[in-house]
């Protein structure tokens, strides 16, 4: 079921039955869903934190096996959500961002701390106790860097911050894709933060990818019930009402069947209950509902 | 319905005592709204714990919190037992937290139901209370309450655990309702179905809430009015949608400033530079005054007032003296 492609020039990602994504190099895909959608699972898998019970993971045209994985690791680096438990508190800064090295390199690590906006003689000596949560999160980053990644992959990098800081952290990492051409898989529940840094949104809900396009198109016309109510029940300074799909989402273990988002769904048709639709190209995005044929 | 003036709250630690609260107030009438803003370190939270009187034993409280003519703060701990619930109640950011883990679920809303018919001066036959505490869990929208109520805490997710909490508080009808980031911990569209049912509570039974969030666009959503704090004092006070469209504050213009909204040009997001201060190390005069971008010479002097700009409007600010 699970079946992910990633390549370079342009890279694909085929996540979960038969779409492929397609992130050129040098974009941002950006990856919103609530919490048991399956975002980080997608998100590790891609970099070979965990791999798929089924299906196959290709990077660089080459699947990735165990013999494998060390290539694809060259490439793909991780930040996590929460920068304090992402780090060894026992360590130096300066280890910290070597450490993917497997050695010290001073001249690497000096590299890549200047260019999280931080300096190196200030804190190469410092434990991460020392350093406040942002400060954390940049040297997570700067560790990421350090192997001249080509591929980011991004869980919740900001959320456990302060707004100020993370307005700093987001254009902070849109400069470093930037400068560095680099391919971003940006995880987030937040679509404030999913707006301003991707090229294109998958929306995913209970492990499926429901729609996929270009985010100005997902953001100002969703198609899918689901990403209709997930903008409308995020608070924003337009609207005083929120609206929101009822009931909780659904545990993987038990999936409704049909359509995975039918119970909940205020567009519901019979055929939803009966059998999973397909997807449907619908103005340039893709469209996982029956409402499209 | 709740007066605050000149609240203050220190917490003794090993380095000293350390107040981070300072000279707040606030004036509440019934059926109001009021979100309080803050970055982490605020100060919101203890704000919370101080009205409930729930403040950890290091903390200490003064000045007066009047909740309809009575003082909090004069009140033995043993009185202050008879008051939570059906005065104030408060939902916290873990809903866990304010559930008996080895009780169900209707066993605690059932107790709930006594103490308010107790309080009252009523008292309530057995199957009234099951009624009660059934219709209390259909209002929140839960599924199949009839199973909910066999059902322990841990069994249920975060958000049935929280509309658990907000039956409980439909059961108590307390006149005030502190909610300290009541939806931090859950997803959007759960989260925008428990800010309706705070809002229908609000509305219906003219309960007065007090919503502490960091969040200005969740503030905004639910409140009538929003507070604004940083360091331990308020900065801006107004209507929240006055707050939101005309900011005065620095540190507000700042925050507002700061959420992304669009997508993204070539242009920056704004941020405020610096980090909030530590409580043992406050700067000198304004407390933004180090990270402030209009800072003058008195900023770093004086500690301004809070200022009354228009009706219902104040800002701690000395732009606007």
């Amino acid at each position: 079921m699970l079946d992910i492609i990633f390549r370079r020039k342009p890279v694909y990602v085929r996540a979960m039955d038969n779409v492929s994504i397609e992130v050129g190099k040098g974009k941002i895909l950006g990856i919103v869903g609530e919490s048991g959608s399956g975002k980080t699972t997608l998100g590790k898998i891609v970099s070979t934190i965990e791999t798929p019970t089924d299906g196959k993971f290709y990077f660089n045209e080459e699947e990735i096996t165990r013999k494998t994985i060390h290539n694809a690791r060259k490439h793909i680096s991780m930040v996590f959500q929460n920068p304090y438990t992402s780090v060894n508190p026992r360590m130096k800064i300066k280890q910290i961002v070597s450490e993917p090295l497997g050695h010290f390199d001073m001249e690497k690590t000096k590299s890549v701390i200047s260019m999280v906006g931080m300096d190196y003689d200030e804190i190469a000596n410092k434990e991460p106790k020392e350093l406040s949560g942002g400060q954390i999160q940049r040297i997570a980053i700067a560790r990421s860097l350090i192997k001249a990644p080509d591929v980011l992959v991004l869980d919740e990098p900001t959320s456990a911050l302060d707004e100020s800081i993370q307005a700093q952290i987001l254009d902070l990492l849109l400069d470093i894709q930037k400068q560095s051409d680099l391919t971003y898989l940006f995880i987030t529940h937040n679509m404030g933060v999913a707006k301003y840094v991707a090229d294109d949104i998958a929306v995913i809900y209970a492990g499926k990818l429901v729609e996929y396009g270009p985010v100005k198109k997902v953001m100002e016309t969703p198609k899918h019930p689901y990403t209709q109510l997930l903008i409308a029940s995020v608070p924003d300074f337009e609207k005083k009402e929120l609206q929101s799909p009822i009931g909780d989402v659904p545990s993987l273990i038990n999936i409704p069947k049909g359509c995975r988002f039918s119970d909940r769904c205020p567009r519901v048709m019979d055929i939803c209950r009966q059998r999973e639709p397909e997807f449907r190209d619908v103005d340039g995005v893709k469209v996982l509902c029956w409402l499209y044929g | 319905m709740l007066e605050i003036k000149n609240l203050k709250v220190s917490y003794k630690t090993v380095n000293g005592k350390t107040t981070v609260l300072n000279n707040f107030e606030l004036n509440m009438d019934r059926g109001d709204s009021i979100a309080i803003v803050g970055e982490s370190g605020s100060g919101k939270s203890t704000l919370g714990g101080a009205i409930a009187r729930l403040l950890p034993p290091s903390g200490e409280e003064s000045g007066e919190i009047i909740l309809n003519d009575q003082n909090l703060l004069s009140l033995t701990e043993e009185q202050m037992t008879k008051i939570r619930g059906t005065e104030v109640f408060m939902i916290f950011q873990n809903p866990l937290n304010s559930l008996n883990p080895v009780k169900t679920v209707g066993f605690q809303l059932s107790e709930a139901a006594q103490i308010k018919a107790q309080r009252n001066g009523t008292s309530v036959a057995p199957e009234e209370i099951n009624k009660i505490v059934v219709d209390a869990l259909k209002s929140v929208r839960l599924p199949d309450p009839d199973q909910i109520v066999k059902r322990y805490p841990h069994e249920l997710s975060g958000g049935q655990v929280q509309r658990v909490v907000i039956a409980m508080a439909l059961i108590l009808r307390p006149k005030l309702l502190i909610a300290d980031e009541p939806t931090t911990a859950l997803d959007v569209t759960i989260q925008a179905q428990v800010i309706n049912l705070l809002k229908a509570l609000n509305k219906e039974y003219g309960m007065g809430i007090i919503f502490i969030t960091h969040d200005l666009s969740l503030a905004y959503v639910i409140s009538k009015k929003i507070i604004v704090m940083y360091a331990g004092t308020i900065m801006e006070l107004n209507e929240s949608s006055d707050l939101i469209k005309h900011p005065d504050h620095p540190y507000t213009i700042g925050l507002l400033k700061s959420v992304p909204t669009d997508y993204k040009t070539n242009t920056r997001l704004f941020y405020i530079k610096g980090s909030p201060p530590s409580f043992f190390n406050l700067p000198k005069g304004c407390r933004y005054s180090p990270r402030c971008d209009k800072a003058f010479g008195k900023c770093h002097e004086f500690e301004p007032s809070l200022i009354d700009v228009s009706n219902g409007h104040k800002v701690r600010c000395w732009l606007f003296e």
